[in-house]
């Protein structure tokens, strides 16, 4: 399985030529526009991160026990993950909005709703560190990742598209289309591609090198 | 090893998109400059090929380590995975 998410191998570096060689700059911001390469990808990518943490939290819910661990590791880790991307999506834009709006934070409805993302995760982060890795905590922790995960959507697709946003239209319009340029577009849609790839490939390793350290864990027990 | 994973790779992406945001934050006021004044020379030095090469290049460079650290990660994990299988 892992074979696959190895094309990022590939495809990280040919999304990188793209964004900066064969991409044009738009038309108003210039060159400042090539951040959407980096800002929008880790964006969607800890969206998906943190969607996969909820699933693998429902799974861990419903479970008759033989999966149970390894289902705890892979929401954790996915949380993980998720959390360094939210907060590179945080700081790209915060520099692209500097750049553009003339200041690094401007409380727009998508920049506001990233902090009360922000703020959720963080305190799955304290709530596990708090109930351990035991049964109870462990199912604690799931619940809440699976609340969590039933806030996502509302701040990262509704919040943005209720309220007037300073973002530009190409990404969020009411038409739901994307405004963008061919080459724009194809390259966008390479580095999406790109970061979900690297998404999955770590959380794989981040996966099996849980599952070696429970197998360790386990035969010292037997001993 | 999965903390060192962890930091590691997860700077390594920091960096990767630090280093073209830094430097296309560092244009801005060229570009609003060049806007203001209409002064097509200011344009062209912004949009000069040659310092997107260089970032091009430096955030290639970052991704090589990048990569490099993930396949060593990849294949310890292997060869640790054979040990507890007894292979």
């Amino acid at each position: 399985m892992i074979n696959i998410f190895r094309i990022v191998y590939i495809l990280m570096p040919l999304t990188v030529v793209m964004a900066f060689l064969w991409a044009p700059g738009a038309e108003i911001l210039g060159d400042t526009s090539r951040i959407i390469y980096f800002h929008v990808p880790a964006a969607w990518a800890s969206v998906l991160s943190f969607f996969v943490a909820g699933s693998a939290s429902i799974g861990y819910l419903f479970d008759e026990k033989n999966k149970r661990a390894r289902l705890a590791d892979v929401s954790h880790n996915s949380c993980v993950i998720g959390m360094v991307l939210i907060v590179l999506a945080t700081v790209t834009g915060s520099i692209w909005a500097k750049m553009s709006w003339g200041s690094f934070w401007n409380w727009d409805p998508r920049e506001t709703s990233i902090i009360f993302l922000l703020l959720v995760y963080s305190a799955y982060f304290s709530l596990r560190s708090a109930l351990g890795r035991k049964e109870r905590g462990s199912r604690i922790s799931s619940a809440y990742l699976v609340l969590a995960m039933v806030t996502v959507p509302f701040f990262v697709f509704m919040v943005p598209r209720i309220y007037p946003s300073l973002h530009p239209a190409p990404l969020i319009n009411p038409e739901k289309k994307l405004f963008l340029e061919d080459k724009m577009r194809i390259t966008l849609a390479f580095s999406l591609a790109s970061f979900t790839l690297l998404y999955f490939y770590i959380l794989v390793l981040m996966n099996r090198i849980s599952a070696i350290e429970a197998r360790m864990v386990n035969k010292r027990n037997e001993k | 090893m999965k903390n060192r994973l962890t930091g590691l790779v997860f700077a390594s992406l920091l960096l990767m998109n630090w280093v073209p945001s830094a430097y296309l934050f560092g244009k801005a006021p060229a570009a609003v400059e060049s806007k203001k004044t209409g002064n097509s020379e200011a344009k062209d030095a912004e949009n000069s090929e040659g310092v997107l090469w260089i970032v091009m290049i430096v955030v290639l460079i970052i991704w090589a380590g990048l990569a490099g650290l993930l396949v060593r990660i990849d294949m310890k994990t292997r060869k640790i995975e054979k040990r507890l299988d007894g292979r």
